[in-house]
Parts: structure tokens; C-alpha cells; sequence
């Protein structure tokens, strides 16, 4: 695990983990706003109800997807832009190696951020009312990490082939993923965000809470699982391919 | 032995260092960046020992280490280090070590650890020892608990070697290396190629001040333009190029004196000072008057900050060599 602890290592020291906690951390401008209001009843289901929706349409459509692109860009990104990444590479270590070590320290970093903003979310939203939002608080620390590993892997492979990955996956989250995923039913088999909102959905026991053409959870994870792997075989092989500074 | 190497159709394969192993082979490799030929169809064998490659700035010396290294695909051609490639073939790498132009090396950790990265790296069994060997090896043990991002530019070079040799690799490539040093870490760094060589390694070192290489290389390679343009010992080279003007930049405590010293001395052809008040000496004999301005500017009371060969001149002497 060398390159993983040296990735985690180059994390610790950038910019990247604060601005990808920052950006977790959105949702609490919203979730703050059930303190301002009175104790009617009205209120107390609003709470629930803005849980879930801070959830499917913050965390799983954009937050989750530009926080694993911000990590996934900077693991070979930074190391492209400071000519690092001959050292590496001049290893007797396969390709794969290096990229699926590169993709732990992702999901590594990636992880423990987004748990720990969403259950900061959760516990502003819930504070009072525990009792009526603890059904909610593990699906979306699993729906989550369905979002971390595709996104992350996906958004790992991008790097290595397109120098601005952020442009490119700005792009992606918000036409893709935020536009097209929603509205065109094909387009959903092909969406990391929708599987994510599909096993928070599926995790959640409420009837009310529905989303178009939900995939089942054993579907979700052959997927994501499939998109991993892909993605990490693509990277390999460009890394085997490109030219290194 | 010089040979020359004029014309895709002559195209031998140069052997340089000894001829009986063929530690780095470039087989007929060209590598174009779009319309920018960068090498063309260029082929030698190296074998141990200490082999410098010449070149202009430019002219094609970091691609072909970029390529003997497999860093860099070649447009076509193949590289092979101890007969494998190693683009497609990375046990390659227990055999090579490069120490690259680039000065940045993860400036967030230590000088020991960053050895012991490579070592791990490599998967050595005795990670240990051998890290404190290779920092050892280029006199970096005062200093290996500091962060490689407080270096001296000479520090970082040394301990760039330290990894690159770590795993102690029959072939060594080494791209600049004594760039950024002070003269005391310049010589340290000399005798260790040296040292190297005689240690039977096949060590390229790619330069391009001639007298620098002269101090360390038994056998030259030269690229021009992406060419090869010339291969083989060392010394037959220098003849010929000694033969013809040099231009030496030098910045001094003062350069109108030094100007009025040198301008005596019979290998001094011109003298001219530019904008910067930096003196521009043509010599005819670069060896001679490199051992003469010392002296010259100590008689005078003068202090020597600088002296280096402009690339001007390089590029003319390297142009001078092609024609012989």
C-alpha cells in the first residue's frame, strides 16, 4: 500500500480536502433552516422530508459526484502537473497496481469526508428529533459509498486522459448526471447518481419516497462494481499507453 | 573511434562503452511531435561504463532518455534495456534507475523517506539498509531527516541519485545531473559517476557543457537536431572540436579588467562585454584558457562568479563537428 499512503500523504497536504469538505458541508445552509421555524407538526415532517431530499437531489446528484472528482482529478492530476509521476512509473509494479492504489487512497480520503459531512447534516436536521430520523442516517452512508466508488474510479480514469478533468466533469455532473439522468430513461442505466439514489431509496422504509425506475440493490452493486473495474482496466491501460514527463 | 552518422542509409549501430554487452539498444527510433521530429531514426547499443550524451539544448538528449527509459513511446523504433522492453515489460525496472531533469520530488517528505519510497518501491528485502546505503553513497546523511522541500537545488539533485540508485541498477541514466550544483557537490557528483562506471554499470549521462563531460565520459554520444551525429571515444572528439572557436561567458567582480587580462593572452581570439556587463571571450584553445583564467583573474585581484561555454558556441562546435 506504498502509493496509498503516499497519495493519502499528498491529500493531507493540498487544497483539495478542504475544498471537497466545504462542498459536502453545503447542505447544512439548509438543513439549519427547520431551527428558525416554530414546533407545529407541519414542521417536525418538513425536517424528515428535507432529509431525504438534501440526500437525492444535493448528495447523490452533485455533491457526492464533484467531491470524488475533485480527489479522483487530483490523485495522478497533481502528480502529472508536478512531474512526479515518473517515479512511480519507473517501478518494477504493474500498471494496475499503481492506478488501483491510486483509487483506495481516493475512496480512502473520499469516504470518511462525505460520512462525516452528511452525519453532520443529519445531526443538524435531526437535533431535537432523533428518534424520527435515525431510519435515514445508514442508507445514505451506504448510498454514499455506492456514489464514492463509481464516481471516484470513473472520475480516476478521466484524469489520465483529459488534462482539465474538472471542466470536463462539472460538465459531466450537471448535464449528464443532473439533467439527462433525470429526464431520460435510458440514460439512467448509465447514471453512478442514479444507483445511488436507487439503494438510499431501496435502504429507506417510506412508501412516499419514489424515484423513476429505481434499480434494485443487487443490480446496483453488479453495476457499480462492473463500472469500477472497467474504469480502473481503462486507466491501466492508458497509463500503459501514455507518455509520462 | 569517431564515426560520424550522416544519412538514414548508412545507419550503423553505434557501440559505445564495451563492446560485449548491450545494456541500452535504441533500434532505429524516431519520435515526432506532430510536425516536430524530435529523433530521427537513431540507433547505437550502450555497454558499461560512463558514456556522455551531447547535445544542444533542444536537440533531441531528454526524448532519448525519455525513450531508452520507456517513459516516452517511440514514434516508431523499439528501446530495450538489458534486452527487455521496458514499456511492456516493467521487471525492466530493477535494472534501470533515471534521475530526471525535474527538480520537484514531493517536497512534503523527508529526504529518507523519500529514498525509502523507491526502495519499497522496488520491493527490496531490506528496505533499511538499503536506503541508508544510497544516502550514504552521495553524503546525505546530516541532512536526510529534513523535508525534501527545504533543499538546496544541488540537495535535491542528491538525493534524486540516492533514489535512482537505491536498488543499485546496472544501468543508470542520468538527465543534468550536476545541474544546480555548487563546484564542491559538482566534484562529489563527478566521482561518483565515475565510481559508477568502474563499477561496471552502464551509466549515460546526458549534458550539454563539453568540458564538464569530458571530466567523467570515456565515450560520447552527440545529437544534433535529433540526429546522431556523432559516437564514440571521447578524446578523438575533442580534437576535433578543439580545433575550433569556443565562446566562454564569464560574470566577474569586474569585467573590464578581466577583459584587459585576457585580451593579452594568445588563445584569446576576441572579447566583447554585453548588456548584463557579462564578458564573452572567443578562444581558439577552451582547455588551455580554462586553466589560464584563474590564475590570470587571482593576479589580478579579481573574483570569478561565473564561466560557463554559451550555447552559441556549443551549437557552433557541434555544427563544425558534423562537417569533419
Amino acid at each position: 500500500m506504498t502509493i496509498t499512503n503516499l497519495t493519502i500523504r499528498q491529500f493531507l497536504k493540498s487544497k483539495s480536502l478542504i475544498v471537497v469538505a466545504i462542498i459536502c458541508l453545503i447542505p447544512l445552509l439548509i438543513a439549519i433552516i427547520p431551527h428558525f421555524l416554530s414546533e407545529e407538526p407541519s414542521i417536525r415532517s418538513l425536517r424528515n422530508s428535507m432529509g431525504k431530499a438534501i440526500f437525492l437531489n444535493m448528495y447523490a446528484t452533485l455533491l457526492i459526484p464533484i467531491g470524488a472528482m475533485v480527489l479522483s482529478s487530483a490523485a495522478f492530476g497533481d502528480e502529472i502537473d508536478d512531474k512526479t509521476l515518473y517515479l512511480l512509473a519507473l517501478k518494477p509494479i504493474s500498471r494496475f497496481r499503481i492506478v488501483f492504489e491510486k483509487f483506495l487512497a481516493v475512496v480512502a480520503v473520499a469516504l470518511p469526508i462525505v460520512w462525516g459531512a452528511i452525519a453532520i447534516v443529519w445531526t443538524v436536521i435531526s437535533w431535537g428529533r432523533f428518534d424520527n430520523m435515525t431510519d435515514l442516517i445508514w442508507p445514505m452512508l451506504a448510498s454514499s459509498a455506492v456514489g464514492v466508488l463509481g464516481f471516484g474510479s470513473v472520475f480516476l480514469a478521466f484524469s489520465l486522459f483529459i488534462r482539465r478533468t474538472l471542466i470536463f466533469g462539472m460538465f459531466y455532473v450537471t448535464i449528464w448526471e443532473g439533467v439527462l439522468a433525470n429526464y431520460l430513461p435510458g440514460i439512467r442505466s448509465f447514471s453512478i447518481g442514479h444507483y445511488t439514489r436507487s439503494v438510499f431509496v431501496n435502504l429507506v422504509d417510506d412508501r412516499n419516497l419514489v424515484i423513476d425506475d429505481p434499480a434494485t440493490t443487487a443490480r446496483v452493486v453488479i453495476t457499480i462494481g462492473l463500472i469500477t473495474l472497467i474504469s480502473l482496466g481503462i486507466g491501466t491501460w492508458r497509463l500503459q499507453k501514455m507518455a509520462i514527463e | 573511434m569517431f564515426k560520424r552518422k550522416n544519412t538514414p542509409s548508412e545507419s550503423p549501430v553505434e557501440q559505445i562503452g564495451a563492446s560485449t554487452d548491450h545494456s541500452i539498444q535504441l533500434k532505429e527510433v524516431s519520435r515526432w511531435f506532430g510536425d516536430i521530429v524530435a529523433l530521427s531514426d537513431v540507433s547505437f547499443n550502450i555497454g558499461s561504463g560512463v558514456t556522455g550524451l551531447l547535445g544542444p539544448n533542444g536537440a533531441g538528449k531528454s526524448t532519448a532518455l525519455k525513450i531508452m527509459s520507456g517513459l516516452l513511446p517511440p514514434s516508431s523504433g523499439e528501446a530495450l534495456i538489458m534486452g527487455r522492453p521496458p514499456r511492456s515489460d516493467v521487471s525492466a525496472y530493477r535494472e534501470l534507475g533515471l534521475v530526471a531533469e525535474h527538480e520537484i520530488i514531493y517536497p512534503f517528505l523527508s529526504g529518507r523517506e523519500y529514498v525509502r519510497l523507491n526502495a519499497k518501491l522496488q520491493g527490496l528485502k531490506d528496505v533499511n539498509g538499503a536506503t541508508e546505503r544510497a544516502i550514504e553513497l552521495v553524503d546525505m546523511a546530516d541532512a536526510a531527516e529534513r523535508k525534501v522541500g527545504g533543499y538546496s537545488k544541488g540537495m535535491r539533485q542528491r538525493i534524486k541519485i540516492a533514489g535512482a540508485l537505491v536498488h543499485d541498477p546496472d544501468v543508470i541514466l542520468m538527465d543534468e545531473p550536476l545541474n544546480g550544483t555548487d563546484p564542491v557537490q559538482r566534484a562529489e557528483i563527478i566521482k561518483l559517476i565515475r565510481q559508477l562506471g568502474r563499477d561496471g554499470k552502464t551509466v549515460v549521462v546526458s549534458s550539454h557543457v563539453l568540458v564538464e563531460v569530458e571530466r567523467f565520459a570515456q565515450d560520447i554520444l552527440v545529437i544534433i537536431n535529433g540526429k546522431l551525429a556523432a559516437a564514440g571515444d571521447f578524446r578523438t572528439i575533442r580534437d576535433h572540436i578543439d580545433s575550433h572557436d569556443h565562446e566562454i561567458r564569464i560574470v566577474a567582480s569586474d569585467a573590464r579588467g578581466l577583459a584587459g587580462l585576457l585580451f593579452t593572452q594568445p588563445m584569446v581570439s576576441g572579447v566583447s562585454i554585453d548588456r548584463q556587463g557579462r564578458l564573452l571571450v572567443q578562444t581558439t584553445d577552451v582547455r588551455e584558457f580554462l586553466r589560464m583564467v584563474p590564475s590570470a583573474a587571482k593576479h589580478g585581484g579579481i573574483r570569478l562568479l561565473e564561466m560557463q561555454p554559451t550555447d552559441d558556441s556549443l551549437q557552433s562546435v557541434f555544427s563544425y563537428l558534423v562537417k569533419q
